[in-house]
């Protein structure tokens, strides 16, 4: 899931892994995309900024963690060693040794400076580890494999990069291990049986232009046609500022509550507008799913859990 | 680029909490305190835009103030630039890169448009660019930068030195210099211990193709290194001036509040000073009426209960907020909301 910053992506994120964990269905893992730990935070999860997998406490068969550019390099650079070297003795040394090597090579100096400026890596390693946990993760310490992988991807601009970067990795190899692994990635995030994508909006002039560019550009990469998700929609309040009833009794009350109470109708009246716009402009005739506005959102969880039930994991 | 005269505002919060509207408003009380002010911003919304008569993308600031004043020489303004980055980017390389046919061929090359998205600087980076031109014009008393959205709030410092690292020669140029030696057995290398052999490794890994394209991209662009050396130099040491201000926006809210905390972290530890005030964005009035029923009765009973449960959040986070100001900021303060369906100069001028 993305959106622009701000929207509520975290708790959507969390929300819905929450939501797939007490479905029952299989094991679930959440994973954030060097995120600030909130969906963690959200799922009370304590340690948050620890990168390795975690248990989710209180939560059955949960797993959440975060996953930061750096480890996430390591990773996918013993991966691809091994891929490409299936034939010679690297795919036959002992694991211990070959996290030795892989510690040697990206210990060096110049290999390390390398990688954090070097063009396309950083968004492979992310997608590709999401990618692994897809395909190869399983819980840990068992054999079973992940049911549901919930991602909660950085917001608009840099998610886009992650998949542009990725695709151009494709283009710019054409052949070898970082090509095969970034094709695997991209085949993976266009498969629509395998991969969904949301996309989060709060009502309001910017987040919802966001969305709509944001679905646009995943068409032009290739990429499955999204859900979107309104959050943070108010009760519906109609404007009557015009009517003589209402005049009486904003007279009748005080300037600054009479002011605010104008503000409300008209930005409810705005709102009503945005979204209408948003709509016919996408085609559409509703939102995926619509979560209210809630004032404290992690003692109200439960709310959004149900919602998310309601709309994604029971259909 | 001469070192900026300018006094510096940062405007920083995450997203959605005003912090363009804060910026012009901010912009606007100063102009009438007879400062000539610019305010930087990336990515407005449309009425705001409006509001400040900017009517399209421009990498020029436009008029949109002037105060009063008779005397020309107390006279003050605003002006405001709404950055194209994405033409400014195109411009930055032309104007750095003498030859058209080189310049276009940068533009062209594949794994350059990687990093224009990857290094996700660039935005940052030409709002550095341009504020550091603004602030060393001579035009301006005031520079006010509406920071763009980020990962992290101040990447933009960051900016020009990320972009640096990666066209930087001391490390790129050590990893592309072609060996002398043909490499030995795999595994001799790496247990070997000295440098070249990781090195070697990782180059094989990377391949020869990826290796080509890197080198002829690095040689392009080494005229551009200086430039970006002397910009992230001179940002560095603006932001950390002591006539360098930070003004931190936040909503009376759960999240933007503990980001505000966040970025307040963020700013010391850019070896900045603690920020000057936090700005709390769109606040309710502080007291309902005794009696609510005239309320209730206008908004119905929903928007009624949800006005109040907002009123109490909002109450519960200031309060806890002011408490433990020396953790954002020197100062707080409240700032009402505003309509933002009639957005425009004259309420601005009221926030």
């Amino acid at each position: 899931m993305t959106g622009k910053g701000g929207v509520g992506k975290s708790t959507f994120a969390a929300s819905l892994t929450q939501a797939l964990s007490e479905s029952d269905q299989g094991p679930v893992l959440l994973i954030e995309i060097q995120g600030s730990g909130r969906s963690l935070e959200f799922l009370g999860v304590e340690d948050h900024f620890r990168y390795e997998s975690q248990a989710v406490p209180e939560m059955k068969n949960t797993w959440a963690s975060r996953i930061m550019p750096r480890p996430a390099f390591k990773q996918y650079f013993e991966l691809l060693l091994a891929m490409g070297n299936h034939d010679s003795a690297f795919a036959q040394l002992t694991s211990s040794i070959r996290t030795r090597l892989v510690d040697t090579v990206l210990e060096n100096k110049v290999v390390s400076a390398f990688v954090d400026v070097c063009p396309g890596l950083e968004p492979a390693a992310l997608l590709g580890k999401v990618h692994w946990e897809c395909t190869d993760g399983t819980v840990p310490e068992h054999d079973t494999p992940w049911k549901h992988v919930v991602v909660d991807a950085p917001s608009t601009g840099h998610a886009i990069m992650l998949f542009r970067s990725t695709q151009a990795l494709v283009d710019v190899f054409g052949s070898g291990v970082v090509f095969k692994q970034a094709s695997e990635i991209m085949n993976l995030m266009r498969d629509t049986e395998r991969t969904q994508l949301y996309i989060l909006s709060t009502p309001e002039e910017l987040p919802l232009k966001e969305a709509s560019d944001l679905a646009s550009t995943l068409k032009d990469i290739g990429l499955p046609s999204p859900h979107f998700v309104l959050n943070r929609r108010k009760p519906p309040l109609e404007n009557k500022l015009q009517s003589e009833e209402t005049q009486t009794l904003l007279g009748e009350i005080t300037a600054e509550w009479a002011r605010e109470i104008k503000l409300e109708m008209e930005r409810s009246e705005d709102e009503a507008n945005l979204l209408q716009d948003f709509l016919t402009r996408e085609s559409r005739e509703k939102f995926d799913l619509s979560l209210p506005e809630l004032s404290y959102p992690s003692k109200e969880k439960h709310i959004l859990v149900e919602a998310c039930q309601k709309e994604f994991v029971n259909k | 680029m001469n070192a900026p005269n300018s006094k510096l505002i940062l405007v920083l919060g995450s997203g959605g909490v005003g912090k363009t509207s804060v910026s012009a408003a901010l912009g606007l009380a100063l102009a009438d305190k007879g400062f000539r002010c610019v305010v930087i911003t990336i990515d407005p919304a449309k009425r705001l835009a409006q509001a400040l008569g900017l009517e399209a993308l421009s990498n020029d600031p436009q008029r949109v103030y002037e105060s009063a004043d008779s005397n020309p020489a107390n006279k003050g303004s605003l002006d405001a630039l709404w950055l194209d980055s994405k033409s400014a980017f195109t411009d930055l390389v032309r104007r750095q890169i003498s030859n058209p046919d080189l310049a276009q061929k940068i533009l062209d090359n594949r794994l350059f448009k990687i990093i224009q998205e990857q290094l996700g600087g660039i935005e940052e980076y030409l709002s550095v660019d341009r504020l550091l031109r603004l602030g060393s014009s001579g035009d301006y008393d005031i520079c006010i930068l509406d920071t763009p959205p980020s990962r992290h709030a101040l990447d933009f410092i960051e900016s020009p030195r990320h972009l640096l690292k990666f066209f930087d020669d001391s490390i790129l140029k050590i990893f592309l210099k072609e060996e002398d030696e043909n490499p030995k057995g795999f595994f001799s290398k790496i247990f070997s211990g000295t440098k070249g052999q990781a090195l070697e490794i990782f180059k094989k890994f990377l391949g020869g193709k990826f290796m080509n394209e890197l080198q002829t991209l690095l040689a392009q662009t080494r005229p551009v290194h200086e430039s970006l050396r002397r910009t992230a130099s001179l940002v560095e040491k603006w932001v950390q001036q002591d006539s360098s201000y930070s003004v931190l926006v936040s909503l009376a809210e759960q999240y933007p509040t503990q980001e505000a905390k966040l970025l307040s972290k963020e700013l010391i530890s850019h070896g900045m000073h603690k920020a000057d005030i936090l700005v709390i964005n769109r606040c309710l009035p502080p007291e309902l009426p005794q009696d609510t029923s005239k309320i209730e009765k206008l908004l119905g009973s929903a928007s009624f209960q949800q006005l109040k449960e907002q009123h109490q959040t909002q109450n519960e986070i200031i309060q806890s907020v002011e408490k433990d100001i020396q953790n954002y900021a020197q100062n707080s303060a409240r700032l009402p909301r505003f309509s933002n369906s009639n957005m425009n100069l004259s309420t601005l001028s009221h926030l």
